[in-house]
C-alpha cells in the first residue's frame, strides 16, 4: 500500500449505510465540554437566583430584633448587588461561548480563554460571596443570642472573641478556596490542559 | 424554519461520509463514533447560521467537523479496541473492495496512535486539499502545514508497517 492506493480507498469509501436523523430533535446529543459547561451554569444561575429570593425572608423566618434590621439590608443590598454583576457576567460569558466555523488554531484559542475566563469568574464569586455568607451567619447568630453578646461586649474581654472570629475567618476561607479549586479542577482544569496541549502541536516550526 | 432545516438536513445527506470518515478517524469505538457523528451534526446546525452560502458547503463542513472532533473527548467508560483483531483478520483479498477495506482499517487502526492535529492534518491530505489549505483551516503557515502534514505521514507509514502490513 501507498498513500496513493490510501487516497483512492477514502474516495470510494461507501456512505450508503449511513444513516442521518430526520430531524434536528432526533439528534442524540452527547455535548461538547463546553457545552456541558453552559448547563452547568445554567443549573447553578436557578440555585443562585433562588438564594438570593430565600437570604431576603432571613428577618421573616428568624424574627430578627429591630435593631439587626439595617445592618441586614444594607448587607443584602450589597449581597443582590454582586449578585447581579456576576450574573451579568455569566450571562455574558453564557451568550458568547460556542463557535465552531473559525480556524482550528482560533478555535482552540477561544475554547480555552472561555474556559479559564469561566475559571477566574467561579473563583471570584465564590471568594465574594463568602464575606456575606458571613456576615448573614453572624446576624443570625448575634440574634439568636442577643443578650450575652451584648454583654460581652459591654464586658470590654472581647480579645478572645476577636480572635476565634479571625482564626474562625481564615479557616473558613482556606477550606473555600481549596474547596473551589478542587471543583474547578475536577471540572475544568483537565479539559484546559487537554486544550492547550492541542495548542502545542500547532506552534510553528 | 422547517425549509431551513430540510435544506441543512439535505446537505447533511450529500456529506454524510465525510462526517463518517471524521468520526472513524477521531474515535475508535463505535459507540464513541455514533455520539461523535451527531455531536458533529449538532454542532453543524448550531453554528448553519455563519456558513455563507457563496462557499462549498463541504469546506465550511470541514472546519466546524473537524473543530468539533479536536475539542470533543471520549467518555471514559469505553476501553476497549475495536482495531484489535484487524491483524488477525489480514487474509489474501478476494476482490478490490476487501483490499481497500483492509487498508483502511490498518489506517484508521494506525491513526488511532496519532495526535488530533495530525489526524486533522492527514484528513485534509486525503480530500485532496492543498498545502495553503491545510494552513488556512489550521489556522497555521503553508510551510508548517507542509512540514506536519510530512511528519504524520511519515509516522503513519510506520504504524501501519508495525501492523505488520507492507506500506
Amino acid at each position: 500500500m501507498n498513500f496513493d492506493d490510501l487516497k483512492s480507498a477514502w474516495n470510494k469509501d461507501s456512505s450508503s449505510h449511513i444513516t442521518i436523523p430526520n430531524t434536528i430533535e432526533q439528534l442524540k446529543r452527547a455535548e461538547l465540554p463546553l457545552d456541558q459547561i453552559k448547563r452547568n451554569m445554567k443549573r447553578e444561575f436557578v440555585v443562585q437566583a433562588l438564594s438570593v429570593v430565600l437570604i431576603g425572608f432571613i428577618p421573616q423566618i428568624y424574627k430578627l430584633k429591630p435593631i439587626l434590621l439595617l445592618p441586614f439590608s444594607i448587607i443584602y443590598l450589597l449581597f443582590v448587588i454582586t449578585s447581579i454583576y456576576f450574573f451579568a457576567r455569566f450571562y455574558a460569558f453564557y451568550k458568547r461561548i460556542g463557535t465552531a466555523s473559525l480556524t482550528a488554531k482560533d478555535a482552540l484559542y477561544e475554547v480555552n480563554y472561555d474556559v479559564r475566563l469561566n475559571m477566574e469568574l467561579y473563583k471570584m464569586f465564590s471568594y465574594m460571596l463568602f464575606p456575606f455568607a458571613l456576615l448573614m451567619v453572624g446576624l443570625i447568630f448575634v440574634n439568636a443570642k442577643y443578650d450575652p453578646f451584648v454583654q460581652l461586649l459591654q464586658s470590654g474581654a472581647t480579645d478572645s472573641l476577636y480572635l476565634y472570629i479571625g482564626l474562625g475567618i481564615i479557616t473558613i476561607y482556606a477550606l473555600l478556596h481549596f474547596a473551589t479549586i478542587y471543583w474547578l479542577k475536577t471540572y475544568y482544569l483537565n479539559y484546559a490542559k487537554e486544550i492547550e496541549h492541542i495548542l502545542k502541536a500547532l506552534k510553528e516550526e | 424554519m422547517k425549509t431551513k432545516e430540510n435544506e441543512f438536513l439535505a446537505q447533511i445527506e450529500l456529506n454524510k461520509g465525510i462526517i463518517h470518515k471524521i468520526s472513524r478517524m477521531y474515535m475508535d469505538d463505535e459507540d464513541d463514533q455514533k455520539d461523535l457523528f451527531q455531536e458533529i451534526i449538532c454542532q453543524l446546525w448550531k453554528s448553519y447560521d455563519s456558513f455563507n452560502h457563496q462557499s462549498k458547503f463541504s469546506s465550511w463542513m470541514y472546519r466546524v467537523a473537524l473543530n468539533t472532533a479536536i475539542v470533543y473527548f471520549k467518555k471514559e467508560k469505553r476501553k476497549d479496541d475495536v482495531y484489535a483483531n484487524i491483524a488477525q483478520e489480514i487474509e489474501i483479498p478476494s476482490d478490490d473492495a476487501e483490499t481497500r477495506e483492509i487498508q483502511l482499517a490498518h489506517f484508521y487502526k494506525a491513526l488511532q496512535q496519532l495526535d488530533k492535529i495530525e489526524k486533522a492534518l492527514m484528513f485534509y491530505f486525503l480530500e485532496d486539499c492543498s498545502h495553503k489549505e491545510i494552513g488556512e483551516n489550521l489556522g497555521i503557515s503553508e510551510g508548517n502545514a507542509r512540514v506536519k502534514l510530512n511528519r504524520a505521514k511519515n509516522k503513519l507509514k510506520e504504524l501501519i508497517k508495525k501492523q505488520g502490513y507492507e506500506f
